[in-house]
């Protein structure tokens, strides 16, 4: 494979207007159109339900009000204060997707230092992020934390008894510090009392010290066999999550055929029997198509990717990784995806003609337009083979779902492995008409 | 540099090329004339390894085209008849890519590319994007495309088709100066006055055969045609003219064509002194004299039994 070929290309959208525009600036309109209308600016639109979750315990009304603070103030629970055999019918049936148990010691844990164990029950099918639970909890534990150090900081002579006012600083009045020794040394028992009162301070001011250099909490979660999750139940709530893997792939299939198409109008221009008449493979032709056709679609996804993540504060997956890997494989299958039609195709105007015709059909089944839970029956079969549905889940699955690459492996696989097939194709297409079926 | 033994290449029944044989030397500017479907392109696409034969060889620069094709394609050039440049590129881009596909690069394509510019007097345009070039400009480009990676052989398929007279000029010109550098050059045209200007051999090609072959002088003898002059004359003279013509050497046969007096002669040139004496003794001029040489048209003509263009 010549890079030259594909830098070429590269090249040559980059400096054809009418590309960048079809490429591009359509697909930011549109999912803009779409952002806007679903998910509003900053992800403040219509928003998805919220996750059911069960809180478990007794604790003392601090910590309880703390706790319905904090998750409140997170705006993705709908909490259900209940017992513990409640809970886990609940989770079970799927009525809720989690029970947090809260410890009856979590007061003294806080207060008197050492970390507060949490536990959390979910149902192993269940997409709940319990790392979400986590950072609330920490948070809640932190601020009840800080408001005793609050406390003491501000009103550190309230412990002093009545009528002790002024003892500390009468003790430490003077120049030097062995003037303060020898006044509690030789002093009466005022100075004692006062000196007392002072070390009683110090301690509570180290164990506050030592309290925070702990871990705050300790989450433990525990999965329990239940109910197979609803599939409408969502991870995300910003609905433009949901809705651009779907349309950036099928903006995707568009610039891939747009690609592939480039082969006709190359032998149409004359240029690839002149790319032909050089001294390099056929096949290096096709390879270099199908890099530039993935290249093109990785540019625009992360054109998309980066503007949802601007404008509508779209999630971009649990990690750095994820997101790209399944980018590139499903622009590494959708480049691939024309190249076959091409080579069977007379001109670009017949390519065209089916492959728009073949790009609508595979975006109906593959989910860009409603999702393929609403298909009927055997449509869902059909729909369950379409090679682009495979990108728009593996996809959805790590925007909206927040799920990790290994999730969504064998997705990412299959994207591969049809992309090399596709490839296998086109290159049997080619080899058996010769360099004729270029020309 | 380049041998071609009866060379064959069907499309279903129809046959674009049937038995073709020639041979082209070093230096050498060949030719293949004829119309539009005579089967010119073909036997490019075939010497330059972009089609298979489907009987009879091909050898170019010592190398044959199907068993060897990769040692072919980088002795030879091809300059296709459209314009295979990309217009989105400019002119300098199309040649650097078509350069690094050549396995050139760094300082010596850059070099190469201005070099070509300058050829082609595009040095002007080198970073200008080719959509908005003229035709002849992007013909430039186009044959100096084919040029970049210096190749021996250069196939040049109609380079001129759609362009001025004057930008044809030009590009004849620059050919023809590329020539005198020692490039072997293959060129396909239907326009016979560029056949004649350009080429030192020419094969004239009609459905697939190869009809003629041979110098434009020895195809011209082979027509075996003599001049035709024509002069304006008074009908009251014309049969004592004719009857004067009979005893001029040379004259083979005269007769009136459409209101004047017409001779057949081997030497046209040769006749106008004494036509000229004649008149001036009657008190007349040469009026209306035309001098007709056989030409490649006339042989292609003959050969075929219709014009080129048609």
């Amino acid at each position: 494979m010549r890079t030259v070929l594909i830098v070429k290309d590269l090249r040559r959208w980059w400096s054809d207007r009418n590309a960048l525009v079809i490429t591009l600036l359509l697909p930011l309109l549109l999912s803009g159109v779409l952002g806007v209308s679903f998910g509003g600016f900053g992800g403040g639109g219509p928003q998805i339900e919220t996750i059911p979750l069960d809180v478990v315990g007794d604790p003392p009304a601090m910590v309880r009000d703390a706790l319905d603070r904090a998750l409140d103030e997170a705006g993705l629970f709908a909490v259900t204060w209940t017992d513990s055999a409640t809970a886990r019918t609940r989770v079970a049936a799927g009525k809720a997707r989690a029970a947090l148990l809260v410890p009856p010691d979590v007061l003294e844990r806080v207060f008197n230092g050492g970390t507060v164990v949490f536990g959390l029950w979910k149902d192993p099918g269940s997409v709940f992020q319990a790392q979400i639970v986590q950072e609330i909890l920490e948070r809640m534990v932190l601020m009840l934390k800080a408001g005793e150090a609050a406390y003491f900081g501000a009103w550190p002579l309230d412990w002093a008894q009545p009528g002790q006012d002024g003892a500390i600083a009468e003790l430490f009045q003077g120049d030097s510090s062995l003037e303060v020794w020898r006044r509690i040394a030789d002093g009466g028992p005022q100075a004692k009392a006062a000196w007392e009162e002072f070390r009683t301070l110090m301690d509570h001011r180290a164990a506050l010290q030592d309290a925070f250099s702990e871990p705050l909490i300790d989450l433990r979660v525990e999965d329990r066999e239940g109910a197979a999750p609803d599939p409408q139940e969502m991870a995300s709530r910003n609905m433009f999550d949901w809705i651009l893997p779907g349309m950036g792939i099928f903006f995707l299939m568009f610039a891939a055929m747009n690609a592939a198409a480039d082969l006709h109008r190359e032998r149409e221009g004359g240029t690839l029997r002149r790319i032909l008449a050089a001294p390099l493979g056929s096949a290096d032709v096709i390879l270099s198509k199908w890099c530039y056709a993935m290249l093109n679609g990785l540019l625009q996804l992360t054109v998309l990717l980066a503007a949802g993540k601007v404008l509508f504060r779209m999630n971009l997956g649990p990690d750095l990784w994820s997101l790209p890997v399944v980018a590139v494989a499903g622009a590494a299958l959708l480049g691939s995806l024309y190249l076959p039609l091409a080579l069977i195709t007379r001109n670009e105007k017949q390519m065209s003609s089916l492959g728009t015709g073949i790009t609508l059909v595979l975006g109906m089944l593959g989910g860009s337009f409603v999702p393929t839970d609403n298909l009927p029956g055997f449509l869902q079969k059909i729909a369950a083979l379409a090679p682009n549905g495979w990108a728009i889940r593996a996809m959805t699955d790590v925007i909206a779902r927040d799920e990790p690459l290994r999730e969504v492996a064998p997705l990412v696989l299959r994207l591969l492995i049809a992309s090399m097939v596709l490839l296998a194709v086109s290159l049997a297409i080619h080899r058996g008409r010769g360099r004729e079926a270029l020309l | 540099m380049i041998q071609v033994r009866d060379l064959r290449k069907n499309f279903g029944d129809v046959k674009a090329v049937a038995g073709v044989s020639f041979e082209v030397g070093q230096g050498e500017v060949f030719g293949l004339l004829g119309p539009n479907g005579a089967g010119k392109t073909t036997t490019i696409s075939i010497l330059s390894t972009l089609l298979p034969a489907d009987g009879g060889s091909a050898r170019v620069c010592g190398h044959d085209v199907a068993a060897e094709s990769h040692a072919v394609r980088r002795r030879i050039g091809v300059v296709p008849q459209e314009l295979a440049v990309y217009e989105e590129l400019t002119a300098a881009q199309n040649l650097d890519v078509f350069g690094r596909l050549y396995g050139l690069s760094g300082d010596g394509l850059k070099r190469r590319v201005g070099e070509l510019l300058e050829l082609a007097e595009l040095s002007e345009h080198a970073n200008r994007p080719v959509k908005g070039f003229s035709g002849g400009m992007k013909r430039r480009l186009n044959i100096m495309v084919g040029l970049v990676h210096a190749p021996d052989v250069l196939f040049l398929d109609e380079p001129t088709v759609g362009i001025d007279a004057q930008a044809r000029t030009r590009i004849l010109d620059l050919i023809g100066q590329m020539n005198r550098d020692g490039l072997t050059v293959l060129y396909t045209t239907h326009y016979l006055e560029e056949a004649e200007h350009l080429c030192d051999r020419i094969g004239v090609i009609d459905h697939g055969e190869l009809v003629a072959l041979g110098s434009k002088e020895e195809l011209i003898g082979q027509i075996g045609e003599q001049d035709t002059v024509r002069v304006a004359a008074p009908p009251a003279l014309w049969e004592e003219l004719l009857q004067a013509a009979a005893s001029w050497e040379d004259v083979t046969a005269a007769g009136i064509h459409r209101g004047k007096v017409q001779f057949q002669c081997l030497d046209g040139a040769s006749l106008l002194p004494l036509l000229g004496r004649w008149l001036a003794e009657r008190g007349l001029g040469l009026h209306q004299l035309e001098v007709i040489r056989p030409d490649l048209e006339s042989l292609y003509l003959k050969i075929t039994g219709r014009a080129l263009r048609e």
